[in-house]
């Protein structure tokens, strides 16, 4: 009797025991931060175009494109992309967010990237 | 002894289930943190890059428009349908990162005063409406969802762009210059050329209605009749666009017959 009173109480345990760490909420706590880390991607690529303003990303060439964006990224955000097929050099090689604004002007594909990354 | 093993069992029991509950109350508020996180996230992103398609919309229509300008003259006596030959559309469908969006937008020639919102993408020489300039009114619908489902959003932006040339004022003045160098034709008898030419350029040396306006003519005659042709035309350089600088040219012309 005492036997498998024991059994069905460490048998209970085990089971709570492993649905708790199944619905790990720490999981869910990581997604949030790379969500708001992606927001902060997000905002940082506007922010450059709106900087530059889009007759610059028209008119420059891809060279000086990408230097313009490398000169507007900071310490936490990385600021890279693809101009007219040609890739700016800096793609981090981690990082805790990214995110993308692609368009088409005067028929070139232009396509902004930032990242963040820890400082 | 049996009692305490089963009491063990059952205070073990409750510990444990309490302890399941709470980590699914706080898993729970978790995940409703983070569907909020990943919604709000979306919509912020649909929100910017609709904001760029409206901006990449307003360019493209000044770049259009530039396109046309430079290669096509205004015929002063047909103005009002140059400048609503300026009109276009342009239709994309197409997605950025898990945005995929359809973006619908046409132009068209201003004319008269409207105030609608400011591009910020745009510099201030080409953005707003400003009197007498050519002014161009871009409508531009975007709907965009996330990974083709929600959150969806859709946005009718209208704004006002314009290029540094006085199309109106041009016309006129052109119109003007036609009408002076008519005058003073009808009053030549001969049909000689030179002596056509030399009148014409007497004309223009001392009215200042031509301003900028290079006047010209040349004589045929057809079966005994004696026809003039004469124009007038000048050409506008270094005029600042989206794509560098263009040219414009606006011309008129007539004739007379005898």
């Amino acid at each position: 009797m005492r036997i498998l009173d024991i059994g069905v109480a460490t048998g209970y345990a085990l089971l709570c025991l492993s649905l708790v760490s199944v619905m790990s909420p720490y999981g869910a706590g990581g997604e949030a931060a790379r969500s708001t880390s992606g927001d902060h991607a997000n905002a940082a690529a506007y922010q450059y175009v709106q900087t530059v303003g889009l007759v610059f990303l028209g008119e420059a060439s891809p060279s000086q494109v990408c230097l313009s964006l490398q000169q507007h990224g900071n310490a936490t955000v990385v600021l890279g992309g693809v101009i007219a097929g040609h890739l700016c050099p800096g793609v981090p090689r981690a990082f805790e967010g990214e995110s993308s604004l692609t368009f088409i002007l005067a028929g070139r594909e232009d396509r902004i990237e930032a990242w963040v990354v820890e400082p | 002894m049996g009692r305490r093993a089963v009491a063990a069992t059952i205070a073990s029991v409750v510990v444990f289930t309490t302890m399941l509950l709470a980590n699914a109350v706080v898993y729970s508020a978790e995940n409703s943190y983070l569907s909020a996180t990943t919604l709000s996230s979306a919509q912020l992103q649909e929100h910017d890059y609709a904001s760029v398609l409206a901006g990449v919309a307003s360019y493209s229509s000044l770049a259009s428009t530039q396109s046309i300008l430079q290669s096509t003259p205004m015929d002063c006596s047909s103005s009002q349908a140059y400048l609503d030959s300026l009109g276009g559309t342009q239709d994309v469908k197409a997605n950025n990162q898990s945005i995929w969006y359809s973006e619908t937008s046409s132009w068209g020639y201003a004319s008269a005063p409207v105030s609608p919102r400011s591009d910020a993408l745009l510099p201030s020489q080409f953005d707003g409406y400003t009197e007498g300039d050519l002014n161009l009114q871009v409508i531009t619908g975007v709907n965009e969802t996330f990974a083709g489902g929600l959150p969806s959003y859709a946005i009718q932006d209208i704004e006002v762009v314009h290029l540094s040339i006085q199309p109106q004022r041009m016309a006129t003045q052109c119109l003007s210059a036609l009408s002076d160098l008519r005058s003073a034709l009808l009053t030549v008898h001969s049909c000689d050329s030179s002596v056509v030419i030399r009148d014409v350029s007497l004309v223009q040396a001392r009215s200042p209605i031509f301003g900028s306006f290079e006047a010209g003519a040349s004589t045929s005659t057809v079966a005994g009749r004696c026809t003039v042709d004469y124009w007038v035309t000048t050409t506008q350089t270094g005029i600042q666009g989206v794509s560098g600088t263009f040219q414009w040219t606006v011309f008129g012309s007539g004739s007379l017959s005898s």
